[in-house]
């Protein structure tokens, strides 16, 4: 399913006040079924700009486009719940939001609320909790007794059981132990690869962008600065220090190496993989 | 050798006694003044609980902490919170003000810090983290890193001896990061901080003096960042120099058997 922003802009409104624009004048449009990661500095509009996808944050101008549906402004509360149910939401920190007494009726809780039968939201919540890695066993638990890596993958089972087109993730492995993060991320691919989920994915760490993300967004005070493939943007220096952002591991590795050497080695390195393969095949190593 | 600022003496945590392992078992170490010592360890190894257990959020089963040479107790524990400064993982967990600025001024008002000194540490701290131009700002509407720069603020205007990070980073960007962990590396030199960062990120545990590496509750090792790194078995990512290294040592390229900064690698790639 295609997501469109078309110039959007919004801010918050609290009361009487409301804040200066934290999307400005967005024009940009991510492909169905792609994988795209969302980066730029803390409070730049990471957040704002998966709000806005479905409809928690709604555009003061502009319009918000997911597959045929539309958000915008003065259009109110109407069709969003067509939305949401295609767009799975998992927020920051999503351990956060559990709150039923069991795993089961907690995950239950998004697809029944979505008009969804209890036995098959029964079903699909055990698929969702397999899909996730964790044991059926679990199911009976209370979420409160489970490890913060446990916790953040029933919290993604939830939104997963409602089986969204869609799914936007807000740093979904702070905090959790590399092995951790690794499998929430070898997890998240593989919805892209097999169910072919459209991923969109704001994260801090560029290796991830690396590894998994075909298309990057940066944001910059509210505005989409850059919107295109990984390679792009981390083979043009000017962009990466224009953005004040940061190389994948490999490629610093990389132009450290090339300083030293005097020349380029043929290809952009974003992985380890690809550096090993490219030493090799030009006989430094 | 400075002297001891924190000596955990077989410190035994359980959170549910029906359980079958402790969280934390006869863990003993000692920080001296003006460390920065890194904890180390995968999810549920103990790091945050040792953490609560040294600010008396949590008793042990048994075990004494002495902070400061004062053993922590009921009686001892206001005062020893006074001497630390803890930021926790998730910032939504620590906020009170309705304001950033009264966020940050918190712990201070609670100290009967005199208003102009007080105002002057709160300045001071948000301009570090980058945060001033949201003092009037709710904290409930910043973003996550942003409420993270806040948490951090707070803490360092009060401007405790002893600082503890629990994964406070984790919603920064990499760059600011860095310039925060610069910064507190700098307090640590000019005013003899002790640091206790828990961290799943290599680069941060490497801004450490030595390293503490909890395993099930247990100590399973402990020394310099070198030392360390060059472990086999670590709960994060080596280095990316010594990744690289044995991913060309499985493609079967001839490789120096013992880890390399990437200095080295670079002089042995050029060599």
């Amino acid at each position: 399913m295609q997501i469109k922003f078309e110039r959007v802009s919004a801010d918050y409104q609290f009361g009487p006040v409301r804040t200066p624009l934290v999307l400005n004048n967005v024009n940009t449009s991510i492909p169905a079924g792609s994988f795209t990661a969302v980066i730029g500095h803390t409070g730049a509009g990471k957040s704002s700009l998966l709000k806005v996808i479905n409809g928690l944050l709604l555009p003061k101008e502009g319009t918000v486009r997911v597959g045929d549906f539309s958000i915008e402004p003065g259009k109110g509360q109407k069709g969003l719940k067509e939305i949401r149910k295609r767009v799975g939401m998992v927020f920051q920190f999503p351990e956060s939001q559990l709150f039923a007494e069991t795993v089961e009726k907690d995950i239950c809780f998004g697809p029944m609320n979505f008009g969804m039968s209890e036995g098959e939201a029964k079903q699909k919540a055990r698929k969702a909790l397999q899909f996730v890695g964790l044991d059926e066993i679990l199911l009976k638990r209370s979420p409160f007794a489970l490890s913060g890596g446990q916790m953040r993958r029933v919290a993604i089972a939830g939104v997963l059981a409602m089986e969204p087109d869609i799914l936007v993730l807000d740093e979904p492995g702070a905090g959790l132990d590399p092995d951790g993060k690794d499998e929430i991320m070898k997890m998240i691919c593989s919805l892209h690869k097999e169910k072919g989920l459209t991923i969109v994915l704001v994260t801090h760490d560029m290796e991830d962008v690396a590894r998994f993300a075909e298309d990057v967004i940066v944001m910059e005070s509210g505005k989409s600065v850059f919107h295109g493939k990984v390679r792009e943007l981390f083979n043009n220096d000017d962009l990466v220090k224009n953005w004040n952002l940061d190389y994948p591991e490999a490629r610093k590795f990389q132009i450290k190496l090339e300083e030293r050497l005097g020349r380029k080695l043929p290809r952009l390195c974003m992985t380890k993989e690809e550096l090993a393969e490219t030493l090799i095949e030009v006989g430094l190593v | 050798m400075s002297r001891p600022i924190i000596e955990v003496k077989d410190l035994t945590f359980r959170y549910d006694l029906r359980e079958e392992n402790d969280t934390l078992s006869s863990l003993s170490f000692t920080i001296h003044e003006g460390e920065w010592i890194a904890v180390i360890g995968k999810n549920g190894a103990g790091k945050s609980t040792l953490a609560k257990l040294l600010v008396g959020l949590l008793q042990p089963q048994s075990g004494k902490i002495h902070i400061d040479g004062l053993e922590l107790n009921d009686s001892t524990k206001w005062e020893i919170r006074k001497k630390i400064g803890i930021v926790f993982q998730n910032p939504d967990n620590q906020f009170i003000g309705t304001t950033v600025q009264d966020d940050v001024a918190f712990s201070l008002e609670n100290e009967n810090i005199p208003y102009r000194e007080m105002k002057e540490r709160v300045d001071w701290a948000l301009k570090l983290v980058g945060m001033e131009e949201f003092r009037e700002v709710d904290p409930s509407r910043l973003s996550g890193g942003q409420k993270q720069r806040v948490s951090i603020a707070g803490v360092l205007a009060k401007k405790a001896p002893i600082l503890i990070l629990d994964e406070a980073f984790v919603m920064l960007d990499p760059k600011s990061r860095n310039e925060l962990l610069a910064f507190i590396q700098q307090l640590k030199r000019k005013e003899g901080l002790t640091v206790l960062s828990i961290t799943h990120d290599m680069n941060e545990a490497a801004f450490s003096d030595r390293i503490l590496y909890l395993k099930n509750g247990k100590l399973a090792n402990s020394g310099t960042p070198e030392e360390i790194f060059g472990l086999e078995d670590l709960p994060f990512h080596p280095p990316f120099s010594e990744q690289l290294r044995r991913l060309l040592k499985e493609l079967g390229r001839k490789v120096p058997e013992q880890y390399m900064s990437e200095e080295e690698m670079v002089d042995w790639i050029c060599k």
